[in-house]
């Protein structure tokens, strides 16, 4: 499979003063080292607790931060030493869906001009009557019909699921070749969940867009996604298909994770027994230690002084784990 | 077990906004027993985080409980609603506590945590000693070192903070806990461990929970007893398994076939269209534009909750 987007070694720093002379400084790595490719029509699901660097990882990506070390390759080429031409190109082909509906349209734009925008700027001899039928087409799409009702309406005038409809038919109308998806289900109500997430892979069987889909939601992630990268303390620290990660997750911080997903099914009550972890303070200062070494049962001292690397453990399932060295 | 401990008696609930009336709650029947786990589910805005308000009678402006009762069941049969403040302040917290939603904002920022703890019980009674004594064991009952009780709640993590507030929702020894969407903003992993510290409570203490949520997964997983909210309104009610592996309500189907699971490879579907304005008159069933097995009855008459089979509650016309 070729791959659409790659990630080598990408590290990403955020730098904080502190105190009052504003002279101390801590340095938190949000990515640590992370390689990471998405293939063709792939939708590659991104887990990991809040702060675990999912979101900066989805910016990056993108070309929205700098970064402090590494390399991003889009088809190939390295986004951050791309000119200007070559990055009017990569916005096109590239999108992103916001995760807050109600944030992320502006409130005095009709929907026409909300999903027409993207489409100009990058189609610009293209006549009014060809950019309202595209419109109409990627309004049909997303599943608002008819779409002549929906042209005029302003986003208040829209439930949240619409609303984030409108948002997928803004990244979708140029046709990208890949789009991130940061949370983009999270503030709807469950009943709308399933329509935007079935939306979410029609789209990709339509238009061949690889999707990096950013959440926190296991279940959700493995409905969607063909893979699932596991992210902690701003490293990946496990890569497998999604039944396969979650039917046989092998570093102790997926496992924690999978066994505390609550599954809809009351034969499978929960008991009293709480998650085993440690009760340990993490550290994302880049330590030279694994991410999860403060919290792990099966700590070793070999855990708390160098970083394990991602070994392939069983077809394409790659774990960053000392365990299984 | 099956003994009462909060009786819920046809409760109205209004907002009076100035240019119209929400009804919020309409005609909602509820029974907690002693020691049972009950979870309430619905959607935003049907009206769940009201209904828990009316337990502890918080309704403020411009919401109004318009009718209904509401009975516990204590030492003495009390009746909620017509408390006097002197009286609700005993019942409050003593009898029934809350744990509220997005109480990871619930902590006053400036005071620490022991002074926090402290302040609940000595407003309900207990004297300066006794109250010094069981901070730290309430800590250790919430599953945190007692020494947390010397950090401002900016020092704490979301699910130490949330932990807190278990800890001061037990602080007058209630028989009823709320927890309001208690977890919602947490990992996965600290809301399990929250869970199971409150399935040990239940255990040890013998207290009853009410569990508020719109995650019906997180429902299966701890209730005895689930309550389908839908258009303020109870759609549905049963032990859960029976409602899980036998659901009546096509709400309660469709809900069900809306979420993943990781255990099943299904292909999930959402529900078409949008809860009902509740500003405006209901005429019908209020699920019945969304239903895919409505027929002309369901457009025209509001169905009843009635009884099917052993222990379960259904409103829909298919059953009536």
């Amino acid at each position: 499979m070729n791959s659409v987007i790659e990630l080598e070694n990408v590290t990403k720093i955020f730098t904080n003063t502190q105190g009052i002379m504003r002279r101390k400084k801590k340095r938190v790595y949000a990515l640590h080292d992370v390689n990471l490719s998405i293939g063709e029509k792939e939708i590659l699901g991104l887990i990991g607790e809040s702060g675990s660097g999912k979101t900066t990882l989805g910016l990056a990506v993108l070309r929205l931060l700098d970064l402090e070390g590494g390399r991003i390759l889009f088809k190939g080429k390295d986004i951050l030493s791309m000119d200007k031409r070559e990055i009017f190109k990569f916005r096109e082909k590239t999108e992103m869906i916001f995760q807050d509906p109600y944030g992320s349209l502006n409130p005095v734009q009709s929907v026409y001009k909300i999903i027409s925008t993207p489409y100009k700027v990058f189609n610009k001899n293209v006549k009014e009557r060809d950019v309202i039928e595209k419109v109409m087409d990627t309004l049909e799409m997303v599943g608002l019909t008819p779409p002549e009702q929906y042209l005029v309406k302003y986003p208040n005038q829209l439930s949240g699921g619409q609303r984030q409809r409108v948002g997928i038919a803004r990244a979708i109308i140029t046709n990208p070749e890949f789009l991130v998806a940061d949370e983009p289900v999270s503030m709807l109500d469950v009943s709308l969940r399933a329509d935007v997430l079935n939306i979410l892979l029609e789209s990709r069987l339509k238009l061949g867009t690889s999707i990096l889909f950013i959440s926190h939601d296991i279940a959700v992630t493995q409905y969607v996604s063909d893979r699932i990268a596991v992210m902690h303390l701003g490293q990946i620290v496990e890569i497998a298909e999604s039944t396969e990660l979650v039917n046989n997750p092998l570093h102790p911080y997926t496992q924690t994770l999978i066994n505390s997903i609550p599954i809809p099914d009351p034969k499978k009550k929960w008991d009293t027994s709480e998650p085993k972890v440690l009760a340990g303070e993490y550290n994302n200062e880049g330590k030279n230690e694994c991410s999860f070494a403060r919290k792990c049962p099966f700590v070793m001292d070999r855990c708390r002084n160098s970083r394990p690397k991602m070994i392939e453990k069983g077809d394409k399932h790659y774990v960053a784990c000392y365990l299984y060295e | 077990m099956n003994e009462p401990l909060l009786e819920v008696k046809d409760i109205n609930v209004e907002y009076r906004l100035r240019e119209k009336v929400v009804k919020a709650v309409r005609g909602i029947n509820l029974r907690i027993n002693k020691k049972e786990i009950v979870g309430i589910v619905g959607e935003s805005g049907c009206g769940k985080s009201t209904l828990a308000m009316t337990f502890l009678k918080l309704v403020d402006s411009p919401g109004k409980i318009t009718s209904g009762q509401i009975i516990y069941h204590g030492k003495t049969d009390i009746d909620v609603l017509k408390l006097k403040p002197s009286g609700l302040r005993k019942y409050r917290w003593k009898e029934v506590s809350m744990i509220f939603q997005g109480s990871m904002n619930a902590l006053n920022p400036v005071t620490r945590i022991e002074e926090q703890i402290m302040d609940t019980m000595l407003e309900h009674g207990y004297d300066q000693e006794t109250a010094l004594k069981r901070v730290d064991e309430l800590l250790r009952v919430a599953g945190l070192n007692p020494s947390v009780k010397n950090s401002f709640p900016h020092e704490l993590s979301g699910g130490m903070k949330q932990r807190v507030n278990i800890a001061i929702s037990l602080a007058c020894e209630p028989s009823l806990v709320i927890a309001d969407e208690a977890t919602t903003a947490l990992d996965v992993v600290v809301q399990r461990q929250i869970m199971a510290r409150l399935l040990k409570l239940r255990d040890e203490l013998g207290i009853s929970l009410v569990f508020i949520t719109h995650d019906i997964s997180l429902v299966a997983n701890i209730a005895d007893r689930v309550y389908v909210m839908y258009a303020g309104k109870v759609v549905e009610n049963a032990p859960v398994e029976e409602l899980f592996y036998n659901p009546k309500h096509p709400y309660t189907i469709a809900l069900l076939n809306s979420i993943p699971s990781i255990q099943k490879d299904k292909k999930i579907k959402g529900i078409p269209g949008t809860p009902p304005d509740l500003s405006k008159p209901i005429k019908g069933c209020p699920f019945a534009p969304r239903c895919n097995k409505a027929f002309d009855k369901c457009h025209e008459v509001e169905p009843d909750l009635i009884s099917i089979g052993q222990d379960h509650e259904v409103s829909c016309h298919l059953y009536g």
